[in-house]
């Protein structure tokens, strides 16, 4: 046994050898030993494993496995908690016992965040508000990754498509999208499919060069050269070489769009081309708010809303960073 | 001839994905004044990791945690050194016992300079050849201005760079790779260090142009009277500018010696096998002489001899104890079983005979290009 | 140096040309409504007298054509609804000036604050600065601008006494807006300038300069901020953008009179020249900006004016 597996045990294994060389006795220690090739190629082994030193990266960030939690409980809740007891509907006016809408009422018992301007229940706008805007989000991020990836891989595999594709993008790039969503939501109805829509139209492009370069890299770097001069094929390269760095990158993509798309649909209300007063959402509650913004006791219809806000977007900001880090694999050290 | 770096017992330890990789396993060395020592081994051996050592540039997670490396080249500024370091008598500084970059500063370029395996990477893109040579003479000798102008040309021709005041102004992407080596060793000049350390000065480079290195090199040498270490896994090089050879395995010193001793009277295992290998010894049609296996996985304890898993001649004892050095002459030692007198005797491969032949075959040639 | 500057300002015009077309077609896509103040009461012959004077009845390939015929002559029309009759370059030559001062001092800012921030960061890189300046960076990168723009106006006007409504001659006023337009920046600058420092710092030449025994500080000015200054130079441009984008809103919250609060202005009042004509000024300015950035770029980085720009990546 020339090598030792567990340095704890080294110092029974060294008395064993002494009591070992007592045993053999000198002539036979100073005699040829057996050779074998196997123990030859033992010695050089790694268990690196790329998804495990990836999970196990991203476990050591404790803020960021604190805020997905944070983050999953909040994506559970707002889903199920439509019914759960005792909640109202968020477009329902309570009225008071005097047969009056009860309006900007604080948090009590039964209102647990009190009721906005025309005595609908806070918390039950605030829960619809974040799952609208939740549903708008990823399904932003969604359609952006699908017709990204869709374009890129194109972009990048067939040849003649690259040079036109390339100064296409150098154009596109360039337009300020803040105007296109303006225009876009000015042209259609203001409504969840047309905020989407003008989201998704503008955010692909970033997707599209991302997934091109990874696509170009497919086929130019040595190490896949490599790979398909041993014979591999291209859906292994894809697969073994390109797939766990391209989706560990576009999930951080998708984590930082929604957080984006979520501030657009906030902005795009301020300006009055948002969603409809019917339809909750989080840039809606914030707009209501902001009006009732300079009297302190009113404040809280602006503040609810911006908390959970601002808790859902750090939590994929922070998640994403975090994730695209820990698949580094430089930092798998 | 004096010492003027001295390592002892170095064990130097890295963290990695939480184990520790063991990189250095008690290394001792003595580095001659004035001579050039090389450095052989794979990849993984540990010697540039020794060298880092020797400037205080090891990885983040590296550490040194047992020996010592003393450094004696100071001389005279002995006395006037207000650093960490120093021994009791004032007549070394323990290079292993810094602990702060600030330590560094005194011997970094001024007494121990480096230059880095890779020509094209090591200089500063965004500022001319001319600046990067002006700013070691400033820091070091205190040129400025004309007067650090002129000394950089000068030492441009010492590299021989043709043309050197319109060279001054070019940038690094404008040189060739054999030119930026000459610009790395030109920086390394400035500094006027006391020891050269070269890690692979011609790995990176084409044949052609490493024997003109080399060449240039040995040069250096004699007009600013250096010591060089040489690192490299390149037999060639070692047989044309080195005195003495250290082969290093799995983090140990396991062979030392004279050129001659050990190109042509080697007597560890690993020697033999590293000398077996060389290309020019092959016979056409035949299958090229290669060591099996792999060198070991230092994350875990080595017991014995390193090299005995890959020996088809180890001896029983190699897998239970590790050998001491056993002197061969005063100038030739190595760490092997087969040195002590209860050892069989066994004979070097055939191959090494042929390797003394070559080597008087051309040696008459060769002395004259040697130092 | 001056083919290559050629080629990009070729490359720009193409794409204002692109954009204008494309909000033109956008635009020209809103009801016939909005045209007309009192749609309802007009007659089928009046509605079309009025398209025709406004020339909207022709194909819009035509209008197209026109539209850009005008723009060379330097007419960019006469604005329809939002002040009868008065060309469109008059009215915005009056809300030019402060757009220009609101977007230029907050640029300043950002890049007087943001900078030094990044290169503490890098330096500090892991300890509490560093810490402290990631979240800041990242509380300003994922909470929506929209969202902090109104809690700076909301504790900032208490806080500091100041109205809200904006006086251009107070300086107080300014304080507020060009500090919230500024954060975004700011934030965009540090996160950046402290990643390429980082970057730059596990560079072999930097080894080198470690081994000349050049000191940590002298490494960190001399060698890591100068080389990771130059690709900040492509961010420039973003960071135009970034303050054209957020004085829209900006300008709309404290109530500025400046290109961006009329800019909503006239997209409600669907009057079309007037929206082309500021999204013209806006894209000149993004564009205004690519320009400045790849300029920088060959200035500080002599390896560019030598080679192609382009190749693989995007």
């Amino acid at each position: 046994m020339s090598l030792i597996k567990n340095p704890r045990i080294k110092k029974l294994e060294d008395s064993v050898s002494e009591a070992l060389k007592q045993e053999i006795g000198e002539k036979k220690l100073f005699s040829l030993a057996p050779f074998s090739e196997e123990q030859a190629e033992l010695t050089g082994s790694s268990d690196y494993s790329y998804w495990r030193s990836t999970f196990r990266a991203f476990r050591r960030h404790w803020v960021a496995m604190g805020l997905l939690i944070l983050l999953l409980a909040i994506l559970v809740f707002t889903f199920v908690q439509p019914y759960l007891p005792g909640q109202f509907d968020p477009n329902a006016i309570t009225n008071g016992e005097n047969g009056l809408p009860l309006k900007n009422q604080p948090a009590d018992a039964v209102h647990w965040l009190g009721t906005n301007s025309i005595g609908q229940d806070l918390w039950a706008r605030v829960w619809a508000g974040t799952r609208n805007s939740l549903i708008i989000g990823i399904s932003v991020a969604l359609i952006e990754a699908a017709i990204g990836i869709l374009v890129g891989i194109l972009w990048g595999y067939v040849r003649q498509l690259d040079f036109l594709l390339t100064e296409l993008y150098n154009i596109l790039d360039n337009i300020p999208t803040t105007i296109v969503l303006i225009l876009v939501s000015f042209l259609l109805r203001p409504g969840m499919t047309t905020i989407i829509f003008a989201l998704s139209i503008t955010g692909w492009i970033g997707m599209a060069r991302f997934v091109r370069n990874q696509v170009l890299i497919i086929r130019d770097r040595d190490y896949n050269v490599a790979s398909r001069t041993l014979g591999a094929s291209t859906w292994r390269i894809m697969t073994r070489n390109l797939l766990p760095y391209l989706v560990s990158v576009i999930m951080l993509r998708m984590a930082l769009s929604i957080p984006g798309a979520i501030g657009s649909e906030v902005f795009i209300t301020y300006i009055g081309l948002g969603l409809p007063i019917e339809v909750c959402s989080l840039g809606n509650l914030i707009n209501e708010g902001r009006k009732l913004m300079m009297s302190p006791n009113l404040r809280y219809q602006l503040i609810y809303p911006t908390i959970i806000l601002s808790i859902v977007t750090v939590s994929f900001y922070i998640i994403g960073n975090a994730f695209s880090d820990a698949a580094d694999p430089r930092n798998h050290l | 001839m004096s010492k003027i770096l001295s390592v002892r017992n170095l064990h130097v330890c890295f963290t990695l994905r939480g184990r520790e990789l063991h990189a250095l396993r008690g290394v001792d060395l003595d580095v001659e004044d004035g001579e050039s020592l090389a450095i052989v081994g794979e990849s993984g051996s540990g010697k540039s990791v020794l060298n880092k050592n020797f400037i205080g540039l090891l990885d983040q997670n590296g550490r040194v945690t047992d020996g010592e490396i003393r450094y004696y080249g100071m001389g005279d500024k002995l006395r006037h050194y207000q650093g960490a370091g120093m021994d009791e008598n004032g007549n070394y500084i323990d290079l292993a016992a810094f602990k702060k970059n600030e330590d560094w500063l005194r011997i970094r370029g001024s007494e121990i300079c480096m230059i880095p395996q890779d020509p094209m990477t090591s200089l500063n893109p965004l500022k001319s050849i001319g600046w990067q040579i002006s700013e070691a003479l400033m820091l070091h000798r205190g040129m400025k201005g004309k007067m650090a102008y002129e000394e950089t040309i000068r030492i441009l021709e010492d590299v021989r760079i043709d043309d050197p005041r319109r060279r001054f102004r070019q940038y690094p992407h404008e040189l060739s790779g054999g030119m930026r080596q000459r610009v790395v060793i030109a920086i390394a000049i400035a500094c006027n260090p006391r020891i050269l350390i070269c890690d692979e000065p011609t790995t990176a480079l084409d044949v052609t142009i490493q024997a003109q290195v080399l060449h240039l090199l040995r040069e250096l040498k004699e007009k600013y009277r250096l010591t060089i270490i040489f690192i490299t896994h390149d037999l060639g090089v070692v047989a044309n500018i080195a005195d003495r050879v250290a082969v290093m395995y799995a983090g140990d010193i396991i062979e030392i010696g004279l050129v001659e001793e050990i190109f042509y009277d080697p007597r560890h295992p690993y020697t033999w096998a590293l000398l077996s290998s060389l290309p020019q010894l092959g016979h056409r049609g035949e299958e090229l002489y290669a060591i099996q296996g792999t060198p070991p996985n230092l994350f875990q304890q080595v017991t014995g001899d390193a090299f005995a898993p890959r020996n088809p001649q180890a001896l029983v004892i190699d897998s239970l104890q590790a050998p001491p050095y056993f002197e061969i002459s005063p100038t030739h030692r190595a760490k092997t079983w087969l040195l002590d007198e209860r050892a069989p005797s066994l004979t070097p491969p055939e191959a090494l005979r042929k390797v003394r032949d070559l080597g008087k075959a051309t040696k008459g040639g060769a002395e004259d290009g040697r130092a | 140096m001056l083919k290559y500057l050629a080629k990009r300002i070729a490359r720009s015009l193409l794409t204002l040309f692109f954009i204008l077309t494309i909000v033109f077609i956008l635009v020209r896509q809103m009801p016939i409504e909005g045209y007309f103040p009192n749609y309802e009461k007009m007659t089928p012959s009046q509605i079309e007298n009025g398209l025709h004077q406004m020339g909207l009845d022709q194909p819009i390939l035509v209008q197209l054509v026109d539209f850009f015929k005008g723009l060379l002559h330097g007419d960019l029309g006469v604005s329809r609804v939002y002040n009868r009759g008065k060309p469109v370059w008059d009215i915005l030559k009056t809300k030019i000036p402060i757009s220009i001062q609101l977007g230029s001092l907050s640029i300043l800012f950002s890049m007087l604050v943001g900078l030094p921030m990044g290169i503490h960061m890098a330096k500090r890189k892991g300890k509490i600065p560093d810490h402290l300046g990631t979240a800041f960076i990242v509380l300003i990168q994922a909470v929506p601008a929209a969202v902090y723009y109104l809690f700076i106006q909301l504790f900032g006007t208490e806080l500091l006494q100041i109205k809200l409504r904006f006086d251009p001659g107070d300086f107080r006023s300014w304080i507020l807006p060009v500090l919230s337009l500024s954060l975004g920046n700011i934030a965009y600058y540090a996160m950046w300038i402290r990643r390429y420092m980082v970057d730059e710092s596990t560079k072999d030449y930097i080894m080198l300069a470690r081994i000349k025994g050049c000191s940590e500080g002298r490494i960190m000015f001399r060698h890591i901020f100068r080389n990771a200054f130059v690709p900040m130079a492509q961010y420039l441009p973003t960071s135009f953008l970034n303050t054209v984008i957020g004085s829209i809103y900006i300008e709309s919250l404290w109530s500025i009179k400046g290109m961006g609060g009329l800019l909503v202005d006239v997209i409600h009042k669907q009057d079309n020249n007037m929206i082309l004509g500021i999204v013209l000024l806006f894209a000149c300015v993004g564009i205004l900006g690519l320009i400045l950035g790849d300029v920088l770029m060959v200035l500080f980085d002599p390896r560019i004016s030598f080679t192609k720009k382009g190749g693989d990546s995007v």
